[in-house]
């Protein structure tokens, strides 16, 4: 669908999936991705328009997935940011170890160093410590940014990545270096709505609901995690989920939170490591292992009470 | 350009006009991506292309929906796959089938008009090349064939030739003529189903059904609702009663510009634990001391106001809780205001404030001043303070001069906010009590001039009616 532009072609399918137990170049485990089609066409547009894509979505339902399946399908390398609440605009282009270049300084005045010590410190780039945009800025190919819980960060922080994000170039203030990206990452964002983005953000952006999967897809999604497991028991899990899920979204509305898909897999795990027989049987009574799925103790008493009322 | 087809310019325009952030940019940006092929395969992908690139929110989603129906679904001149990606090709076949025709049409009238000059001269031979084009064409073009077929019949019998000839030359010309008026019809057509679709489709029938089932879900913000039926009603004379129905509620600000004007309400203080290096001290400090024993840290700047929202409820202010829900929520969502509490009141604040609407959690105020309030808490009420009825309560003068007071003594910023319009203060216990505290009547710049007083910038207003 995506054409080519100047011979390089880049498009996620969604379709290329790991094997299971296949690791990433940093050694983490990797997982089958089933993303629906409209999410894909959204990515699709963010490498093509070279802007970045803002997710949003309940909690669990694989946002932050997202950019390793992207990294994965295109083979291109993945910088994760998480962001934390104390997190700067600054910390993802670059740090500057202004301390230890005191020091070093107080060395040499002290002649405790080398000559090829020296020769380092005489660097003045030796001090700057990339962030993620930073690296993803200076490779060669594209590069995959996930910029993880934007709306943790303060109401600034947003805003301050503006001129990064709109014309991928900044300048280390301490070495009067600018650094241009040679080749625009494919920068994935995700909020999970805590705070209002600002809209001069808002409006650099490419925004996408990511949906909560359906059944059929659901049924998917497990299947890849767990290729060897019975449908029967597969068919049966997911439809207690939902009748559970839509129990919960009876209860607290639209905007409450509802279990999700990674709690999905973690209680299907659990459920997996029986024998299918008496995990099925374990489906038909109350909830097994309910703790994985139900969170707050709000949770807990309605799911006690509701099933005491259906006995 | 073949984009230029469909309405995606107005739509542009009308969510502008709704009030969501878009730039020029984000057109060309639509522009690029139908380009490069996206978005071009049915109604939805189409749908999904601007979805993704024009929308932010899920209360924009909600307005996005209701214009997309209204432009493209209403009228049938959508970009089918075939339309937009074949249509530089169908546009050059039907040139070379033009030309073709043309040609043909020509040869045809040379001919006729050579050889009815030439009467006898039986050479059938140069005619057959002119009417074997025309059937050996592969577009199926009607018009001109259907005349082709006739004069190839009669070939053999070459007795009535003048007759003959002027006949062949007469249904050329005709059916040359009647292409050409067919076109113009077509092109007619066209023009009217763009101008059409160009227009919302000003109506009686697409009011009533559509909107008030699509309206009912936005209720998010009335203001971009008023101006969705504004736009869908200007049109029509008959429906303008309306458009009153909806626009009654006094909302003069926007969610988005009351989000934007919550952010400026803030104060950064450097607070708590010192993690940042203060280069400059560092620097300073090994020039006195000649080397570095430790570098000097500073704590981290953070937002430090709290904001403390009082809100009149029921009674008069019943007109304007839609406005106090949404400062309400805002200002919670709207970035972080401390331990930003909001209470509910009655008419003035007297000795207790509620937590919540219905009056059920009360709380002491006298509790909330020491417990609540510091010397950062910026105040915020809202209130008519009897504006909308009208009159002089000297009661409600007094108490809520006995409250403002109490306030006084531990917050240093207090605003008003009166949904009434300032003429209407006058002369009613509003205008009293606006001598007391900075009011301001809710609309962008006085909510704007709220927060700047919140915030601790000088403005003119001096206590009076002391």
């Amino acid at each position: 669908m995506v054409k080519a532009v100047g011979g390089k072609l880049l498009e996620y399918t969604g379709k290329v999936q790991p094997q299971l137990g296949e690791r990433g170049a940093n050694g983490q485990l990797l997982y089958p991705y089933l993303p629906n089609p409209e999410l894909v066409e959204a990515v699709n547009l963010a490498i093509y328009l070279e802007r970045p894509l803002l997710l949003k979505g309940e909690p669990g339902c694989g946002k932050t997935q997202l950019a390793s399946a992207v990294a994965y399908e295109l083979g291109l390398n993945l910088e994760a940011w998480y962001i934390k609440s104390t997190s700067r605009g600054r910390d993802g282009l670059y740090n500057y170890d202004a301390v230890g270049r005191l020091r070093d300084a107080q060395l040499a005045a002290s002649n405790r160093l080398t000559a090829e010590q020296i020769q380092r410190i005489d660097d003045p780039t030796t001090y700057v410590r990339w962030g993620p945009l930073g690296r993803a800025f200076q490779q060669d190919n594209r590069t995959v940014v996930l910029i993880d819980e934007i709306d943790k960060a303060d109401i600034d922080f947003p805003n301050d990545l503006l001129l990064e994000l709109d014309e991928r170039r900044f300048i280390v203030e301490e070495t009067g270096q600018e650094i241009k990206a040679k080749a625009a990452p494919i920068v994935l964002i995700t909020s999970n709505d805590e705070k209002d983005l600002p809209d001069a953000f808002l409006r650099r952006c490419l925004f996408h609901y990511v949906e909560f999967p359906s059944r059929e897809r659901l049924i998917e999604i497990i299947n890849a995690l767990f290729p060897a497991s019975p449908q029967a028991l597969v068919y049966k899990a997911i439809v207690r989920f939902f009748l559970l899920r839509e129990e919960m979204r009876k209860d607290k509305g639209e905007a409450g939170k509802k279990v999700s898909t990674s709690e999905l897999i973690d209680w299907f795990r659990v459920l997996s490591r029986y024998p299918q027989d008496e995990a099925l049987a374990k489906l038909d009574g109350k909830i097994p292992y309910a703790g994985v799925l139900l969170k707050s103790w709000d949770d807990h008493i309605r799911y006690l009470r509701q099933s005491r009322g259906s006995e | 350009m073949e984009v230029n087809d469909l309405p995606l310019l107005e739509l542009f325009t009308k969510l502008r006009e709704a009030g969501l952030p878009l730039g020029i940019e984000e057109y060309q940006l639509v522009l690029q991506a139908i380009q490069a092929g996206f978005g071009i395969n049915d109604q939805a992908a189409l749908k999904r292309l601007c979805q993704t690139l024009w929308i932010k929110s899920a209360e924009e989603l909600r307005l996005f929906e209701y214009h997309f129906e209204q432009l493209i679904t209403i009228n049938s001149i959508l970009p089918t796959p075939e339309k937009v990606v074949k249509h530089s090709r169908q546009y050059q076949l039907s040139l070379i089938t033009r030309y073709l025709i043309l040609g043909f049409i020509g040869v045809g009238i040379v001919l006729g008009v050579g050889l009815t000059l030439r009467q006898r001269n039986p050479t059938p031979q140069p005619l057959a090349q002119p009417t074997a084009q025309p059937t050996a064409q592969p577009t199926a073009q009607p018009t001109p064939q259907s005349p082709a077929q006739p004069t190839a019949t009669p070939k053999d019998t070459n007795q009535p030739d003048f007759i003959f000839w002027s006949l062949l030359s007469l249904i050329n010309l005709s059916a040359g003529s009647g292409y050409i008026f067919f076109r113009w019809i077509f092109q007619r057509r066209a023009e009217h189903n763009d101008r059409s679709a160009l227009l919302p489709k000003p109506n009686l029938t697409s009011i009533a059904s559509p909107i008030p089932t699509k309206l009912a879900k936005i209720i998010k913000d009335e203001v971009q609702v008023a101006q969705v039926v504004l736009q869908a009603t200007s049109k029509s004379e008959e429906s303008l009663y309306n458009r009153f129905i909806l626009t009654t509620e006094y909302l003069p600000v926007t969610e988005r510009q009351m989000k934007q004007i919550w952010r400026y309400l803030r104060r950064p203080v450097r607070e708590g634990q010192r993690t940042e290096l203060d280069v400059e001290a560092t620097v300073k400090q090994i020039g006195h001391q000649g080397l570095l024993l430790e570098p000097v840290l500073l704590p981290r700047r953070v937002n430090r106001t709290e904001l403390l929202l009082l809100i009149d409820q029921d009674g008069s202010m019943v007109p304007f809780h839609e406005m106090s829900y949404r400062l309400a929520t805002t200002s919670w969502r709207g970035g972080r205001l401390g331990k930003s509490g909001i209470y509910y009141f009655h008419n003035s604040p007297v000795e207790y404030l509620y937590r919540d609407r219905n009056y059920q959690q009360a709380e002491l105020v006298s509790d909330i001043i020491t417990h609540n309030c510091s010397n950062r808490t910026a105040v915020l009420i809202y209130s008519d303070a009897g504006a909308a009825r009208g009159g002089h309560s000297e009661e409600r003068y007094e108490l809520t001069k006995k409250f403002l007071a109490q306030l006084k003594q531990k917050v240093r910023y207090i605003a008003w906010l009166n949904p009434m319009p300032k003429k209407r203060w006058l002369g009613t216990t509003s205008g009293e009590i606006a001598h007391l505290v900075p009011m301001f009547e809710v609309n962008r710049r006085g909510l704007q001039d709220a927060v700047n007083v919140l915030r601790g910038r000088i403005t003119n207003f001096e206590e009076q009616g002391k």
